[in-house]
């Protein structure tokens, strides 16, 4: 799908700044995890191929540490524009948030505070963690120490 | 010294002992604190992801609930302190913005880094000092978003602040140069991508292995769940072995103003802290477990 | 000057008949021999066959006629041969004037014979308005110096300064450090030759010693700076250097027993220890830097432990004098140059690189001190490109020699160590014309690695000190780790530290950037006060040889305010002294600070710094200042003259100040290209926009003109800087004086024009003419 740069939303057009110098990239934690780096992810953008861009797998990984933004030479919020991208995904349904990020919504409206162990269960619901004995073993520790309610 | 006190969820939950370790170090630092009554979540990095003008309202809330007293804001949460000082940025850009959250006189926030290091400074806090921590060797953890975007308000370098390692001096600990002070620790990470969370926090520890440090110090409860709770997984994750106890600065700043490390919460550390109170107490200065 | 007489000549010339078609050429002439003053209107025949102008030249001899008015198409070079013709004849070059009625549109426009043969008597009564006040003008002779002040003796300004004795002249080369050689003398090698640079600058030296016309005052710099082009005044202040130049002969002696050990960071020294290399450092007492020229030693007087005297006791010489004081010394030059360089952006400023924290990570400049040093060179090494450069938090602009410095070092590395790696991380590489052959050449080159990306940050290895770099190599993607022993930062060049405080003793406007101002494309080393010319680095980065062609450049500019005299033309400003009130305005607003208090205290111009441009006389609230071939007077004449009505009583009249640079040729190129321009308008050429006051505005719609066009240049395409935005800031005023006319604001509009406008031009009378006829008649029409 081609679409013309100007036809990117307000939010993603300092995307249009950027030079592809690949700062981004090299002083971002988790540039490498996935097949796009956050300067191909900007690249997409200022060819105006949004939905390419949208769909791009570094978004799931971009944890918002900010290293991007205050080193672009061209004084792009590059992780503003991720963010902004993640949520116009999310809007357009390329993609789904997950079960943290529901309950994390969930409670903050019902509550307008969050309860980070309840939170932590939810979102870890329905799936093993990665490493299940250590984290049995701190669920244990945290309430011994009195870090759970 | 007066603030309004802005805790955040975490220090109500899982960081209570930094929540501790403020209360009992604010005062012996003549620094007095009210919370701000009714506060509301920050939005955290989740409320961002979803809906802007949502996460803005978020933060908003409390501004707003706030302003008409005129004090300024302690957070001592990075991410609390981020997402606050993002909507005071976005009033300045976006004109009517301000009309529209009902921030006619946005108070100033500040994180708890800021008010101990700016505004009261390393001179008073040196003066208070009781047991200087002699010969401890400190490592400073900075994590992201105490230093960006918006680093201490504009008054700490982008890449090199320097903050944090001179209130370890002024605790009369050793602050060690630690090139790694800014990388993430993987928290937002830390429900959606596990496994890269776990490996950006092994990777701080690693690096802070080699430099054998008797203790990390941390100014964010996210970093310090991370570096802390979850370094045996870490360890796990990479193939490691860490045992390095993460301290709250408020803690580390405490110990040396000869608080007791239960009232600073550090029996809630789940990285045991003994080979630290252990050297501690081997400087000659008496811990008890009880004040 | 006596009085010309008043008698007028005017004189038709009808090449091709095109005004005879278009007009009733016989009305016209009997019509205006009737005219008061006219001593003789004719129609020549063939002003250019041998006896084409006998005429006019016998009745100039004997004095019957005082002044000219040529009526038809002459082209500049015609005019110039008409002043010179009749000049022999004794008369004034400024008593003639030309009125082309073909320009204005009479013979195209779309008008009756009657209408245009009405238009065109109303253009020639403007000129002749004109012609009867002209004044008799001569040049006026002020006086040179033969000498030349060069501030900042870096290769540019040596290079300036050997030209310059060349041709005769005497330099007073201004040099704040205790040696020569600026910058370049602290590089290893430049290219495209790779050669040592001290060999050009000891060739320089050695030629303006030989001339015996180069006088070197190093340690100084220029405090004040009076007078004008052609006869400045400078004041030098010259700090003391211990040392007598003339006893001194460099032996040595004194610094063998001085006591103290300093570090000196001439700019290419590695700062803090790199591993092997041994820290700069000399004595308190040492060679004159960055090059031993003047070969006299000097002295760091703040080091001397109290009471020491051994260099004094040592010197076989006599030459330490430790009590030595500054001193000031005044010159007479007849121009100056600027020529103070640049300085190494700071990179410390750039955290992310941990220049400054870690000691293997270097500048550029300190990389040329590695390499010229006998240390082994190291093994792996980094380029990082635009460091500082080409971003918004820091240097905007690209500084032009980076990317081929960063060539040129990693080239001469590999022949210094060929087992060598080094790693150029870029974003572009920029090695225009023959720098390219550089460029190919090493990439061809094994062992060094071309990565299309820039890294974010440096982490050194806390066993070995190396550092880790990570990389996105941006045309695969991927990701690059590496682990180097040396990171050189390619940062770029700031105007030189020394150049805020010379732009305030010399009055030198500066852009944002910091770089003293000039017109860059059409006079790149003029800078905006005349006299004073500005080259090499000082007005944009470039390379060595740009700045040395930049240099001989402003050298060649500057020749024309030295040689005795200058020949200043007479149609320069004059000031009202019964008018002015010494509100100054001219005084700030003059682009070019001419300016200055005569000893009443009136403003005055000062004629060597003028450019003529005019915006004194648009800017002045008094209308007290008048270009002398221009005079507030002459021109309201010819608006009084334009004033009487020559359309059709409902149409609209329009008044055109066009600056003579863009707008008019626009203007004249609309009729020439058939352009429909409505018949409303008659312009008048200004010198520039910025000459329009507004009280010739306010003067023009009171006669019952119904609108006043100005047309100006571009905005920043102005050859005198503003002079369009200057009348647009004066537009505040005029809708003041408007509003008590009751007049609308709308009946004066700007336009700005280039060159070849001519259609923007007619669709802007078209528009402006369409506007005033829905405006309805000017209120003061009779």
């Amino acid at each position: 799908m081609m679409e013309k740069r100007d036809g990117l939303p307000e939010e993603l057009l300092p995307a249009i700044r950027c030079v592809q110098c690949g700062k981004c990239s090299s002083g971002c934690p988790v540039a490498f995890d996935t097949a796009h780096t956050p300067r191909k992810v900007i690249r997409l953008l200022q060819r105006g191929w949004l939905e390419e861009a949208g769909r791009s797998p570094f978004l799931g990984f971009c944890a918002q540490c900010q290293a991007c933004t205050v080193r672009c030479p061209r004084g792009v919020q590059v992780s503003e524009v991720l963010l902004a991208l993640h949520r116009l995904a999310r809007a357009k349904g390329w993609v789904r948030p997950d079960g943290f990020h529901r309950s994390f919504e969930e409670m903050v409206r019902q509550r307008g505070r969050i309860n980070e162990f309840r939170l932590g269960l939810v979102a870890q619901a329905g799936r093993l963690p990665s490493h299940p004995l250590e984290d049995l073993l701190l669920l244990v520790k945290m309430l011994l120490r009195g870090k759970l309610p | 010294m007066r603030y309004l006190y802005y805790p955040g969820c975490s220090l109500k939950g899982t960081a209570r002992d930094y929540e501790e370790s403020l209360l009992a170090v604010a005062p012996a630092l003549g620094v007095e604190l009210q919370e701000v009554e009714g506060w509301r979540c920050c939005g955290a990095s989740a409320a961002r992801a979803k809906d802007r003008k949502w996460a803005l309202c978020l933060s908003a809330a409390t501004l707003a609930r706030t302003q008409d007293l005129g004090m300024e804001i302690l957070m001592p949460c990075s991410s609390c302190y981020a997402n606050h000082l993002r909507v005071l940025t976005d009033l300045e850009r976006e004109a009517g913005l301000g009309a529209r959250l009902g921030l006619a006189r946005p108070p100033r926030v500040k994180h708890l880094l800021e008010v101990l290091a700016l505004d009261l400074g390393e001179e008073a806090i040196k003066e208070r000092v009781v047991r200087p921590l002699e010969g401890l060797r400190v490592l400073p953890y900075y994590g992201c978003l105490v230093a960006r975007p918006f680093p201490m308000g504009g008054k700490e370098s982008l890449e090199n602040p320097y903050s944090l390692e001179r209130l370890i001096r002024a605790s009369g600990a050793d602050a060690l140069f630690y090139p790694e002070k800014l990388d993430c620790c993987g928290g937002p990470l830390l429900f959606a991508k596990e496994r890269v969370a776990l490996r950006l926090a092994a990777g701080i520890l690693r690096e802070a292995q080699r430099l054998s440090p008797d203790c990390i110090v941390v100014v964010c409860p996210l970093c310090h769940l991370m570096l802390d709770a979850k370094q045996r997984a870490a360890s796990r994750e990479s193939r490691g072995d860490f045992k390095i106890p993460v301290l709250y600065l408020t803690q580390l700043l405490g110990l040396s103003l000869g608080l007791t490390p239960r009232r600073l919460g550090i029996h809630r550390l789940i990285t045991s802290p003994a080979s630290l109170l252990e050297k501690l107490g081997s400087v000659g200065a008496p811990y008890s477990s009880e004040s | 000057m006596e009085t010309p007489s008043s008698k007028t000549g005017l004189f038709f010339w009808d090449q091709g008949g095109r005004l005879g078609k278009a007009l009733d050429l016989n009305w016209l002439l009997s019509k205006l021999s009737k005219t008061k003053g006219i001593s003789c209107c004719s129609l020549l025949e063939d002003p250019w066959g041998p006896e084409g102008l006998s005429q006019v030249v016998e009745k100039v001899k004997k004095g019957e006629l005082g002044r000219l008015l040529w009526v038809g198409r002459f082209s500049r070079e015609q005019q110039g041969i008409l002043k010179e013709k009749l000049a022999e004849e004794g008369l004034n070059p400024y008593l003639q004037e030309w009125c082309d009625l073909e320009e204005q549109g009479v013979c195209r426009d779309g008008l009756e014979q009657t209408a245009r043969s009405n238009k065109a008597l109303l253009l020639i009564q403007m000129c002749l308005a004109r012609v009867r006040l002209l004044e008799p003008l001569a040049p006026v002779e002020i006086p040179a110096s033969e000498s030349l002040l060069v501030i900042g003796a870096g290769a540019a300004g040596l290079h300036a300064a050997v030209s310059l004795t060349n041709l005769g002249k005497e330099v007073h080369l201004v040099e704040r450090q205790s040696g020569v050689g600026g910058k370049v003398a602290s590089l290893h090698r430049f290219y495209p030759r790779l050669c040592d640079p001290r060999c050009g600058l000891e060739f320089s030296i050695q030629t303006l010693i030989d001339s015996g016309r180069a006088r070197f005052h190093t340690l100084s710099r220029v405090v004040s700076l009076e007078g004008g082009p052609g006869n400045f005044q400078v004041r030098l202040e010259k700090r003391p250097r211990f040392v007598d130049e003339a006893r001194c002969n460099a032996c040595g002696e004194c610094a063998r027993v001085c006591p103290v050990q300093v570090g000196v960071s001439p700019d290419s020294q590695p700062q803090g220890e790199l591993p092997g290399l041994p820290a700069a450092a000399t004595k308190a007492i040492h060679p004159s830097l960055p090059m031993g020229f003047p070969m006299a030693y000097v002295v760091e007087r703040q080091h001397c432990p109290p009471g020491c005297r051994e260099c004094e006791r040592a010197c076989p010489s006599k030459a330490v004098g430790l009590d030595q004081e500054p001193r000031e010394e005044e010159l007479l030059v007849g121009a100056v140059l600027v020529t103070t360089g640049w300085d190494p952006y700071p990179l410390f400023k750039v955290e992310e690189f941990g220049y400054g924290l870690y000691p293997n990570v270097i500048s550029n400049l300190q990389m040329e001190g590695l390499l010229g040093s006998p240390v082994e060179a190291p093994k792996e090494v980094g380029f990082i490109q635009c460091v500082g450069s080409r971003d918004e938090r820091h240097l905007s602009y690209c500084s032009t020699v980076c990317c081929s410095v960063s060539l040129k070092q990693a080239l001469y590395l590999k022949q210094r160590r060929p087992d060598a790696s080094c790693y150029v991380f870029y974003q572009d590489i920029r090695s225009p014309g023959f720098q390219e052959e550089l460029y190919q050449k090493l990439k061809d080159m094994e062992g060094v690695t071309f990565i299309r990306g820039i890294p974010s940050t440096v982490r050194p290895e806390a066993e070995t000190g190396r550092l880790r770099l990570r990389v996105e190599d941006t045309l695969s993607g991927r990701e690059v780790n590496l682990a180097l022993d040396l990171l050189v930062l390619a940062g770029g060049m700031v105007p030189s530290q020394g150049s805020e405080e010379l732009a305030q003793v010399l009055r030198l406007p500066r852009n944002s950037l910091g770089f003293f101002e000039s017109h860059l494309q059409c006079h790149p080393e003029e800078s905006q006060r005349t006299g004073i010319y500005v080259g090499g680095c000082s007005r944009e980065p470039m390379g060595v040889a740009a700045s040395i062609e930049s240099a001989q450049h402003a050298a060649l500019e500057a020749l024309r305010f030295t040689g005795g005299s200058v020949l200043i033309d007479p149609r320069y400003p004059v000031v009202d002294k019964t008018k002015c009130d010494k509100c100054k305005r001219c005084m700030e607003e003059c682009p070019f600070g001419s300016f200055y208090f005569d000893e009443n205290e009136f403003p005055t111009p000062h004629l060597g710094r003028c450019r003529q441009c005019g915006n004194c006389v648009g800017i002045c609230p008094l209308a007290a200042i008048s270009l002398r071939n221009l005079t507030i007077k002459q021109m309201a004449a010819q608006i009084q003259a334009a004033s009487a009505s020559f359309m059709d009583g409902k149409e609209p009249t329009v008044f055109a100040f066009l600056c003579q640079n863009d707008a008019y040729h626009a203007a004249k190129a609309a009729v020439e290209e058939g352009f429909p321009v409505p018949p409303n308008v008659v312009f008048v050429k200004v010198p520039c926009a910025g000459y329009v006051n507004n009280a010739l505005i306010a003067d023009a719609l009171a006669l019952g003109i119904d609108g006043v066009l100005i047309g100006g240049c571009e905005d920043g395409q102005c050859h005198y800087v503003k002079g369009n935005q200057l009348v647009r800031k004066r537009s505040d005023d005029l809708s003041d004086k408007l509003q008590k006319m009751m007049m609308d604001r709308d009946r004066v509009r700007f336009v700005n024009l280039e060159i070849r406008d001519s259609e923007k031009y007619t669709a802007a009378i078209e528009q402006f003419v369409q506007d005033l006829r829905a405006m309805g008649p000017n209120p003061f029409k009779i």
